[in-house]
């Protein structure tokens, strides 16, 4: 069985059937396999943020259903949707959403701080993320002390100090400069390949989704397209991720 | 010209879009100056000076501290709503403007808000003052003011106008060199970062020097000093608690937040991580505000407990000076000269029958006393020292025992060998167990007395058992001093006849003076009298007095104004800030019920330290403030503690009320994100 199972999920805005009702995702079906890398694209207002907030169970869908490792999301309880949050799942963002109150370790403790883990497991766990990230000299700096791409590795070390079922990123390239995304992009292809984390990540980058093992096209709400990276190494994947993205916004291959 | 009509367009417009920081600070800085506004009419109005015009005195003092206050609200709350629009001027940098330019709109905004700020504050500050002037006036039933009493004030006016500018000067040129349009997209992306978290060495010592100003005030504040100088020392023990307050409330907070994050077992826990660090956080950019908070809550306990005090005070004070309706003073020559004589002891016995039998009197009692200046010697012997200036020695008063007994209700037993002692300074008593006067060493029985308070000094009263002791301490101290001149108080043995009328309606003008003379015509004493009427008496100490109560009251409100001012403005300034903090939490998977659970107990911890200030400078200011009353009237310790208990359940019930009020500002602020 899949790990994410996404069922026909829609997603309108306002009241339904009046005229300020928007439909912002529509049938949408696919699923993320254990250990699986995907990439969704799609121009802005497309639907993606809505349909990774639903994953995260950030929002709920009017349609259709979400199961996680076989759970339906809709029949969380709302006490336990934090826990299944912080417990089930990683976030990564795009402004890092990181505590400027807590130094960089403490951010990374955060979520295991809230589930009452025992301290030495805590230790255990911290060491264990930050060798892969290498962000050890930055620990007990502060959130607005170090650079762009440093607090984003604190903040995929937070996602994953939970060793999360999922992990799901939101543009987590978008404000970073291009050798800090390319580096970005190295510690996840790691982290899904020696650790088998399973990613699900929103982008706009051609060159950061081609990273991904399956890269998802998303327009108007919908599915349109989904494209796999078989053999290819990044750089022919990146070339078919672009002329798709072509096709998508109505363009043709040929001029 | 057309470029400086663009600045004011856009500084205009600015004005207009950023309503949820313009708002509450436009309206808190102009309550604040409104503040001062009333605080300066006060001192300007003619009314006031009128009746309390030493009060005018500890006013200006406390209009100093006030404009002080105002200012630094005033720079705190601008340079919080700059800190808030890095984003805007980071646009700004992009869109091309060069930081001069920038520069000039934010002149131009500094200017218009102090405009702004000028006209609220004095449009509230008059309306408002006159309001609380009128209403404070027919609660206290001084009948006779009219509307104009509180009339506009240009002095009012055009200092706060001049403080205005000289802030504006300041607010414009801080903001020109803090403006960085350097890095634009830096700023964009994150617009608070510039906070460093303090080092812990520094906040060390600035923290033990705040405690340590604290404390040396409380000290002066304890210590023995005389009348006089006590009001410079309230005043220097004031600016030093004051300083010690913002040092304190700087430094020491943070560092105990520091340490409980140090330990590691109980800051590695759910609630206690999120709350120490977020405690951190809100230390580390302003803690002014609670500062003021402490310091502005002591004023309105201390101006209501001393303002209450004096006026319920009054009661007693003149039940100690008119016992009864009628009081006759007699003072006979010889006894002046150390020679008293039975005959006076007979004649006033005599004048007591006739007082009796006259129909307009009744209840006469005999009283007498002796006012001497002096001091106690080390061997514990009763020094006269009328050459003395009286601001070291004290003033003895010697009263006969069954007088005093019969005059306050009370049963003093004492042989003719022992004394009861009291004090209105509990200092010059310490350890005096006997007391030599003359070649008589007494016996010392302690005792808490009622001292009137027509003398503003240190004041020992002594019971002695009967007239006889009184005229042999005449006798052996009188005579030595006859030749001296004393300008201030001139020892005397003052024999006194207290009565009541029937009606006083009926009493015809000079009954007394004529049976005093109907009796004495043929003594052939040299003597003077004085009669005094107590409903006069009260007439005059209200009027004198009464004063207090009124700027007490109208003092305490617009210090209780200045709370709300601070804890309203606080809320909203830490709800902006932890808007993007909450929304962060929730993203990273804490329930809302957690979060919320922690602001709130953060918010507490926060609002709770400048109540625990508060109630420590209370409590240390007690003493003085004791003395200060106690030169004014006589206070009874009960009725002087009372009225502190009532002030502190006033600010406590005003501190929550307001804070509960705000705290919904706080939420919804919160929440909105």
């Amino acid at each position: 069985m899949a790990l994410l199972e996404v069922k026909n999920v829609g997603k309108i805005y306002g009241k339904k059937g009046t005229a300020s009702a928007t439909e912002a995702l529509c049938q949408v079906t696919f699923s993320v396999e254990r250990g699986e890398f995907v990439a969704i694209m799609g121009d802005s207002g497309s639907g993606k943020t809505t349909l990774l907030n639903i994953l995260g169970s950030l929002d709920q869908p009017t349609d259709g259903s979400v199961f996680l490792d076989g759970r339906d999301l809709s029949t969380l309880a709302k006490k336990q949707i934090s826990k299944f949050r912080r417990e089930e799942l990683g976030f990564v963002f795009q402004d890092y959403s990181l505590l400027n109150n807590f130094n960089n370790k403490d951010n990374i403790l955060l979520p295991l701080v809230l589930s009452n883990t025992p301290q030495k497991e805590m230790q255990e766990r911290l060491m264990a993320v930050v060798a892969p990230l290498e962000i050890q000299d930055y620990l007990t700096k502060y959130p607005y002390e170090v650079s762009g791409g440093q607090a984003q590795r604190i903040a995929v070390a937070r996602a994953i100090v939970t060793y999360p079922k999922l992990l799901l990123a939101d543009e987590p390239t978008g404000a970073l400069d291009s050798s800090s995304s390319q580096s970005l992009m190295r510690i996840f292809q790691t982290l899904n390949q020696n650790y088998r984390q399973t990613i699900l990540m929103v982008t706009h980058s051609v060159a950061a989704a081609a990273n991904a093992h399956r890269v998802l096209f998303i327009k108007d709400g919908r599915i349109y397209n989904e494209i796999y990276r078989g053999e290819d190494n990044n750089v022919r994947f990146e070339d078919r991720i672009a002329k798709s993205l072509t096709l998508l916004n109505g363009g043709s291959l040929h001029d | 010209m057309t470029k400086f009509k663009t600045y004011f367009k856009l500084a205009r417009k600015n004005m207009k879009s950023m309503g949820n920081i313009r708002i509450p600070y436009v309206v808190a800085t102009g309550l604040a100056f409104s503040i001062l506004y009333i605080f300066i009419a006060l001192i300007d109005n003619a009314y006031i000076r009128e009746r309390a015009e030493f009060l005018v005195r500890l006013m200006m003092a406390g209009a100093v501290i006030m404009g002080v206050f105002v200012a630094i609200f005033y720079l705190y709350t601008s340079r919080f709503a700059f800190s808030q629009r890095q984003k805007e001027f980071a646009l700004y940098a992009i869109y091309g403007m060069e930081g001069r330019d920038v520069g000039l709109i934010l002149a131009v905004e500094t200017v218009l808000n102090s405009l702004l700020i000028l006209a609220l504050s004095t449009g509230v500050g008059f309306l408002l003052g006159k309001v609380l002037f009128v209403l404070l006036n027919r609660l206290l039933q001084y009948d006779d003011v009219r509307l104009s009493a509180f009339p506009f004030s240009t002095k009012a006016l055009a200092i706060n106008a001049g403080i205005l500018v000289a802030l504006a000067v300041v607010l414009i040129i801080w903001n020109l060199f803090s403006l960085n349009l350097d890095r634009p997209i830096e700023q964009l992306r994150q617009d608070k970062s510039g906070l460093k978290q303090r080092k812990s060495y520094g906040q060390v010592i600035l923290g033990v020097l705040g405690l340590g100003l604290i404390l040396t005030g409380y000290q002066l504040a304890r210590s023995t000093f005389n009348i006089v100088t006590s009001v410079f020392v309230f005043v220097i023990a004031t600016i030093l608690v004051i300083i010690g307050t913002y040092l304190v409330t700087n430094n020491i907070l943070a560092l105990i937040f520091k340490g409980l994050r140090s330990m590691k077992g109980l800051y590695y826990k759910p609630s206690n991580f999120i709350s120490f660090s977020g405690m951190l956080y809100k230390l580390r950019s302003n803690t002014n505000s609670l500062a003021s908070l402490a310091v502005l809550s002591t004023g309105v306990i201390l101006v209501v407990a001393v303002s209450c005090g004096v006026y319920i005070s009054l009661e007693d004070s003149l039940k100690s000076n008119y016992p009864q309706d009628y009081k006759l003073d007699l003072v006979f020559d010889e006894d002046q000269h150390g020679q008293a004589k039975e005959e006076i002891k007979t004649q006033v016995l005599a004048l007591e029958k006739d007082l009796e039998a006259s129909p307009y009197f009744k209840n006469v009692h005999r009283d007498s006393q002796m006012i001497c200046p002096g001091s106690i010697s080390q061997d514990k012997e009763l020094v006269l020292e009328v050459e003395n200036n009286l601001l070291t020695g004290y003033l003895f008063l010697f009263h006969n025992v069954d007088a005093y007994n019969k005059m306050f209700d009370k049963d003093f037993a004492i042989a003719s060998d022992e004394l009861v002692v009291g004090a209105n300074n509990d200092e010059i008593l310490k350890g005096l167990d006997t007391l030599k006067i003359g070649d008589k060493t007494y016996k010392v029985k302690r005792a808490e007395l009622s001292i009137p308070s027509i003398y503003a000094i240190d004041t020992v009263k002594i019971l002695v058992a009967e007239d006889d002791v009184l005229q042999d301490i005449a006798r052996n101290y009188l005579e030595n001093v006859q030749e001296t001149e004393n300008q201030v108080f001139k020892p005397a043995l003052v024999r006194t006849l207290n009565f009541d009328v029937e009606d006083a309606e009926t009493v015809p003008e000079g009954e007394v003076e004529k049976i005093v003379e109907n009796e004495l015509r043929d003594s052939g004493e040299n003597y003077s009298m004085d009669v005094g009427i107590r409903d006069q008496h009260r007439q005059n100490i209200y009027e004198l007095n009464g004063g207090i109560l009124f700027v007490g009251i109208f003092l305490s409100i617009v210090l209780i104004l200045g709370v709300f001012l601070v804890i309203y403005y606080k809320q909203v300034a830490e709800a902006i800030q932890d808007q993007s903090q909450v929304s962060i939490m929730q993203a990273v998977g804490l329930e809302n019920e957690l979060i919320l659970k922690i602001t709130k107990k953060q918010m507490r911890y926060l609002f709770i330290w400048p109540l625990i200030l508060t109630f420590s400078h209370v409590v240390a200011a007690y003493p003085i403030t004791w003395k200060a009353v106690s030169m004014l009237v006589a206070p009874q310790s009960k009725t002087f503690l009372r009225s502190y208990v009532l002030a502190g359940v006033l600010l406590l019930l005003v501190y929550f009320i307001v804070y509960e009020l705000s705290s919904g500002t706080y939420y919804r602020l919160v929440k909105h994100e």
